[in-house]
C-alpha cells in the first residue's frame, strides 16, 4: 500500500500534466508571454523523508502557496519555490522593474498566490475530474519561511499527515527556468483513498 | 439561504442566553455591513446577494443587482479570468484568487464619485469560493487593495529615485579627479571609481570583494601609519589622521606613487557604520614641487649652497646647542675681494661662474660637518662645528690661501681673487645668532679695512670699535655733515717735474669736519659714504663749492693756465643725473674751458666701461680734462686704457713711493709712463715723497709729480674764503 507502480506514477504524472497544460495556457494568456509547465515525475513518500527531500531540492528557505482540499481524498497542496527564485519568477511574470528588496512586496505576494492558485487548481481539478469526485478547494494562502515551519503548521490533516505525494515541476519562461515542487500532503487514510482511486482508474488497464 | 449550515455559528445559537437570537438576520447584517465587497452568484450565475459595500462602490443598489448576471449588470463587462473562477467554484468546487497585479481591471468599482468621473478604477483583489447550500453557489469577495497598491507604487518610485541617486553619485564619483574607493563593513572593496582603477592598477571587477589593503597597498615613508586605519574607521566611526603622513601607493604594477589619502566612515542615520570611504590623489608631482620649493627656500640656486635664511636658522640652532654643551664652535664670515671687477668687466655670467667655482673651492676646504652658505652677493658664511678658535683660524687661513692662489679665467682674461675673512668663536656666552653674525661681519670688515686678503679674529675691543665707526655710526654722521655743510676743501699742488716752481695745477681734496670741528680724513669716511650711497652727494658738494670759488675769483684766475682736479667716485660716474648736474654747474658758474679736470679711479672706470666712456667724452666736450687715478693698482688695466679717452694718467702711488729702492716698482712706473706717452697722455706720479723719487721720475720722464716731497695738502681757501693758490 501507499505505493504506486511505475505505470501508475506515469499515469498520475500524465494526468497532472494535463492540468499543467491548462494552467500554462491561462498563465501565458495572463502574463502575455509563453509559459511552459511540466511534470517529470511523481512519487509517494513518508513526510519526514519528503521534508528532507524538499530541503535538498529547493533549500530550507522556501516560498509556498498552499491550498487545502476536501473530498474523497483530502489534505494540503503546496506549490514550493526556493525563496530567491520566487522573486525571479514573479518579477519575470510581471515584467516590472525589480524592486530593490530581497523579499516579495505584498502586491507581489498576492500575484504569486494567484499563480500558485492557477497551477494548484489545474492539478487538483484534473485529479477531481478524472476520479469524478466532488471536491472542495479552499482559498490559496501565501507562506514563506523554513521547510519545518511550513510543513508542520496549519496543515488540514495535522494528526497524521504522514504521506506525501511529491511532484516535481519545471516552470520555464522565455528567459528564466525555474524549478519548483508540487506536493500533496495527506494523512494515511486520505492517501489510501487516493491510491485506491488511482488503482481503480488505472489499475484495470494494468 | 440557510447560513446556519456548515458554520460554527450553530454553537452561538445553542447558548442559553441567545435563545431568541436570529442568527440568519445577524448573518445577513454581517454580510451587509462588511467592509469588503461580498456578492453571491447562483448556479445560473445570477446574483443572489449584493452587500452594501458592493452597492456603494458599483453605484448599483442591491435590489437592482439581484437576479442579474455580472454581464447584465455591467454593460460591456467581460472578464474571462473572473468568469472562469466563478465557473470553477460553481462546477468544480474550486476557490480562486485574482490579484490586482495580474488583473488590474477586474470590476468597474470606484471608491468615490470623483474617481468614477476620472474613471479611476479601484485597485481590487478578488477571491472566489464555492458554497454548497442545497445547490452550488459562488461567493465572491472584493477587497480594496488601494493602500497596498499605493505603497507598492511609492516603493517603486523610491527605488527609482534611489537608483537615480546612485547613478548620480556614481557619475559624480567617476568624473571627479580624486580616486575613490568604498569599503564594506568587513573592509572589502565594494566600489572604486575610474581614477582609483588607474592609480591602483586594479580594475573594479578584479578588486570587488577583495580586502582593502590588497588593492590600496599603502606604505608610509615616515613609518607612522597606523596599522589598521580602516579598522579604526569602522570600530570608532572616526576618520583616522592621515594628513601629516608621507604616503606612497604601491600599484599592482609599476612604480610607487606619492599619494595624499583620507578615510572616513560611512554611517547611516543611526550612526551605525556601514563602511569606509577612502579618497586619495596622486601627489607625486606636487610633492616633488614642494621638495623643490623647500630646497629653494633654504638654498641659493646659483651655487646650490645653503642661503642666508637657512644659515641663520642653523646658526640659531648652534647657539642654542652650545649653551647645553661644552664644546665650542666658530663662525667665518667671508667677503670676496675684487669680485666686482670680474662681474663688471666680464658681465654677470662671469661673476656667476666665479661664485660657483669659489663655492666649490670653499666646500673643498672645510670639513664634512661644517656648514657653508652664500649669504649674499659675494659674501659667504661657514659654521665650523666643534672647532676651537685655533683650528678655526687655521681653516680660515687655508681658505684665504686657497682663494689667493686661485686664478679665475674668463675667455682670455685671468683674475686674482682675494677674500677677507672674519672669525668669531661661538661660546655659551654668545647672546644670539644675530649678535654672532654681526661680530663676524665686523671682523670681516676689519680684515677688509686692514688691507684685504686677511683673516681677522673678532676681539671685542678692536672690532666693535671698528665696526661701530665703520658701519653704524658713519651713515648718520655723514648725513648730518652734509646737512650742516660740515665739509671743507683742501688742495695739493701738482707740479711739472721739468719746472717745479710752476704752481698752477691743484688736486682738490675733501675733509669732513666733526661736530666739534675736528678734521676727519677721507680714508675714514669715504668707504662708509660709498657703502651707504652718499658719495655722489659729497662729489656734488665739492663740485659746486669749487666752481663757486672759481667763479668768485674769475678775474684773478683767467688766462693764467690754472687747473683744478676734482675726484669723482664710482657712484657718481654711474649716476646719469651727475653728468647733467656737472654740465649745468659748468654753465651756471661760467667755468673757462680747461680749468677743471676730473679724476676717476681705474677700478671705477673699469667697472662701468661703456657709461664711463660716455661720461668722459661728454665732459671733454664741455671743456674738462680727465685723469685716470691710481693707475696700475688693478694690473689688468692696460687693456682698458685704450678704450678710455682720458687726458692724464696718474700712476698709482704704491709703485711710486718705493721706486727709488725697488727696481720692479721703478720698472712698473717706467712702463706705465711709456704706455701713457705712447697714447699721448700726460703722466702724473702720486706719492712723491722725497727728492730721490723726484730724481727717478725725472730720469724716466714722468710729466708731473704730486706728493709730500713736493707739497702737502693745504686748505683751499684762507679765513676770508679766498683761494690760496700757492
Amino acid at each position: 500500500m501507499l505505493e504506486l507502480t511505475e505505470f501508475q506514477q506515469d499515469a498520475v504524472a500524465e494526468l497532472l500534466n494535463i492540468g499543467m497544460g491548462t494552467a500554462a495556457a491561462s498563465l501565458s494568456e495572463m502574463v502575455k508571454q509563453k509559459v511552459d509547465l511540466s511534470i517529470p515525475c511523481v512519487e509517494i513518500m513518508l513526510r519526514r523523508h519528503a521534508v528532507e527531500h524538499i530541503r535538498d531540492t529547493v533549500g530550507n528557505e522556501v516560498t509556498a502557496v498552499k491550498e487545502t482540499f476536501k473530498g474523497t481524498f483530502w489534505g494540503d497542496a503546496f506549490l514550493l519555490f526556493p525563496e530567491s527564485q520566487s522573486l525571479e519568477l514573479v518579477r519575470a511574470l510581471l515584467q516590472e522593474d525589480a524592486l530593490p528588496l530581497d523579499m516579495l512586496s505584498e502586491m507581489e505576494q498576492e500575484a504569486l498566490t494567484e499563480v500558485g492558485n492557477i497551477i494548484l487548481n489545474a492539478c487538483l481539478g484534473s485529479l477531481a475530474n478524472i476520479f469524478e469526485q466532488s471536491f472542495h478547494c479552499d482559498l490559496p494562502r501565501y507562506a514563506q519561511g523554513s521547510c519545518d515551519i511550513i510543513f508542520n503548521r496549519n496543515l488540514a490533516a495535522t494528526r497524521s499527515a504522514d504521506a506525501v505525494l511529491l511532484v516535481r515541476m519545471n516552470f520555464s519562461l522565455k528567459a528564466n527556468n525555474i524549478n519548483g515542487l508540487l506536493t500533496l500532503m495527506m494523512d494515511v487514510e486520505s492517501m489510501q483513498a487516493l491510491t485506491d482511486l488511482i488503482n481503480t482508474t488505472f489499475g484495470m488497464i494494468d | 439561504m440557510d447560513f446556519k449550515q456548515q458554520t460554527e455559528l450553530d454553537l452561538v445559537e445553542q447558548s442559553p442566553a441567545a435563545v431568541d437570537f436570529d442568527l440568519e438576520k445577524l448573518a445577513c447584517d454581517v454580510i451587509d455591513k462588511s467592509d469588503i465587497g461580498i456578492f453571491i452568484l447562483g448556479r445560473d450565475k445570477s446574483i443572489v446577494c449584493w452587500n452594501s459595500w458592493m452597492a456603494q462602490m458599483s453605484g448599483i443598489k442591491g435590489d437592482h443587482a439581484t437576479g442579474k448576471t455580472l454581464e447584465q449588470l455591467f454593460t460591456g463587462f467581460s472578464n474571462l479570468r473572473l468568469q472562469q473562477a466563478i465557473d470553477d467554484a460553481l462546477l468544480r468546487g474550486m476557490s480562486a484568487v485574482l490579484s490586482q497585479k495580474f488583473n488590474p481591471h477586474s470590476l468597474p468599482l470606484y471608491k468615490s464619485p470623483e474617481d468614477r468621473k476620472k474613471k479611476q478604477l479601484m485597485s481590487q483583489m478578488i477571491m472566489v469560493k464555492p458554497i454548497h447550500n442545497g445547490g452550488n453557489y459562488s461567493l465572491v469577495q472584493v477587497i480594496d487593495v488601494s493602500p497596498a497598491s499605493a505603497r507598492d507604487k511609492m516603493l517603486r518610485h523610491q527605488a527609482n529615485e534611489y537608483k537615480h541617486q546612485e547613478l548620480h553619485t556614481r557619475a559624480i564619483l567617476s568624473s571627479i579627479a580624486d580616486a575613490v574607493i568604498t569599503l564594506d563593513v568587513d573592509g572589502r572593496v565594494d566600489y572604486m571609481n575610474i581614477v582609483a582603477e588607474k592609480l591602483t592598477g586594479w580594475s573594479f571587477q578584479q578588486a570587488l570583494g577583495l580586502p582593502w589593503d590588497k588593492v590600496l597597498s599603502v606604505i608610509d615613508k615616515k613609518e607612522a601609519l597606523m596599522s589598521e586605519p580602516v579598522g579604526h574607521c569602522l570600530q570608532k566611526s572616526q576618520a583616522p589622521e592621515l594628513g601629516e603622513l608621507e604616503l606612497e601607493l604601491q600599484p599592482k604594477s609599476g612604480a610607487n606613487l606619492a599619494i595624499e589619502l583620507s578615510m572616513a566612515p560611512i554611517c547611516d542615520q543611526n550612526h551605525e557604520t556601514l563602511g569606509v570611504v577612502a579618497i586619495f590623489r596622486d601627489v607625486t608631482n606636487a610633492r616633488q614641487l614642494a621638495r623643490q620649493i623647500n630646497w629653494q627656500a633654504s638654498h641659493d640656486t646659483l651655487t646650490a649652497l645653503l642661503n642666508r635664511r637657512a644659515f641663520d636658522d642653523k646658526l640659531a640652532e648652534m647657539v642654542n646647542n652650545v649653551r647645553h654643551q661644552n664644546n665650542s664652535h666658530a663662525l667665518l664670515y667671508l667677503d670676496l675681494d675684487r669680485f666686482k671687477i670680474v662681474n663688471d668687466t666680464c658681465g654677470h655670467a662671469a661673476g656667476d661662474e666665479l661664485l660657483k667655482q669659489i663655492s666649490r673651492l670653499l666646500a673643498a676646504n672645510i670639513r664634512a660637518n661644517d656648514l657653508l652658505a652664500r649669504l649674499g652677493g659675494d659674501e659667504f658664511g661657514i659654521q665650523l662645528l666643534d672647532c676651537p678658535a685655533e683650528a678655526a683660524a687655521n681653516i680660515a687661513n687655508m681658505i684665504r690661501i686657497a682663494i689667493q692662489q686661485f686664478r679665475f679665467s674668463w675667455g682670455e682674461k685671468i683674475f686674482n681673487i682675494g677674500v677677507s675673512i672674519g672669525v668669531v668663536e661661538v661660546t655659551p656666552s654668545c647672546e644670539s645668532a644675530e649678535d654672532i653674525l654681526c661680530k663676524a661681519d665686523a671682523a670681516c670688515y676689519a680684515a677688509k679695512k686692514s688691507g684685504r686678503d686677511q683673516v681677522h679674529f673678532y676681539r671685542s675691543e678692536n672690532c666693535a670699535a671698528v665696526y661701530h665707526q665703520g658701519e653704524m655710526e658713519w651713515f648718520p654722521r655723514i648725513q648730518r655733515a652734509l646737512a650742516e655743510d660740515r665739509f671743507t676743501l683742501y688742495a695739493q699742488k701738482i707740479v711739472p717735474l721739468a719746472d717745479m716752481n710752476k704752481s698752477i695745477h691743484f688736486e682738490i681734496l675733501v675733509r669732513m669736519l666733526d661736530e666739534d670741528g675736528k678734521l676727519i680724513l677721507p680714508g675714514e669716511f669715504i668707504p662708509a659714504a660709498e657703502r651707504f650711497g652718499l658719495m655722489t652727494k659729497i662729489d656734488k658738494w665739492v663740485i659746486s663749492h669749487v666752481f663757486k670759488l672759481i667763479a668768485k675769483e674769475n678775474t684773478r684766475l683767467s688766462g693764467q693756465g690754472y687747473s683744478f682736479a676734482i675726484n669723482l667716485s664710482g657712484c657718481t660716474l654711474s649716476d646719469e643725473q651727475s653728468l647733467a648736474f656737472i654740465n649745468e654747474q659748468l654753465a651756471y658758474f661760467n667755468i673757462p674751458p680747461g680749468m677743471i679736470s676730473f679724476e676717476i679711479t681705474e677700478t671705477a672706470a673699469i667697472s662701468n666701461l661703456s657709461s664711463v666712456n660716455h661720461f668722459i667724452r661728454n665732459l671733454q666736450q664741455s671743456g674738462c680734462k680727465l685723469s685716470l687715478d691710481d693707475f696700475g693698482s688693478g694690473l689688468s688695466s692696460f687693456a682698458y686704457l685704450k678704450n678710455l679717452p682720458v687726458d692724464y694718467l696718474k700712476i698709482d702711488g704704491l709703485f711710486v713711493k718705493n721706486m727709488a729702492l725697488d727696481v720692479i716698482d721703478r720698472a712698473m712706473v717706467k712702463s706705465i709712463n711709456e704706455i701713457g706717452h705712447v697714447m699721448e697722455l700726460k703722466t702724473i706720479a702720486e706719492f712723491v715723497e722725497n727728492d730721490a723719487i723726484i730724481a727717478c721720475l725725472k730720469e724716466i720722464g714722468v710729466d708731473y709729480g704730486q706728493g709730500y716731497g713736493i707739497a702737502k695738502p693745504q686748505p683751499l681757501t684762507d679765513v676770508n674764503g679766498s683761494l690760496l693758490l700757492t
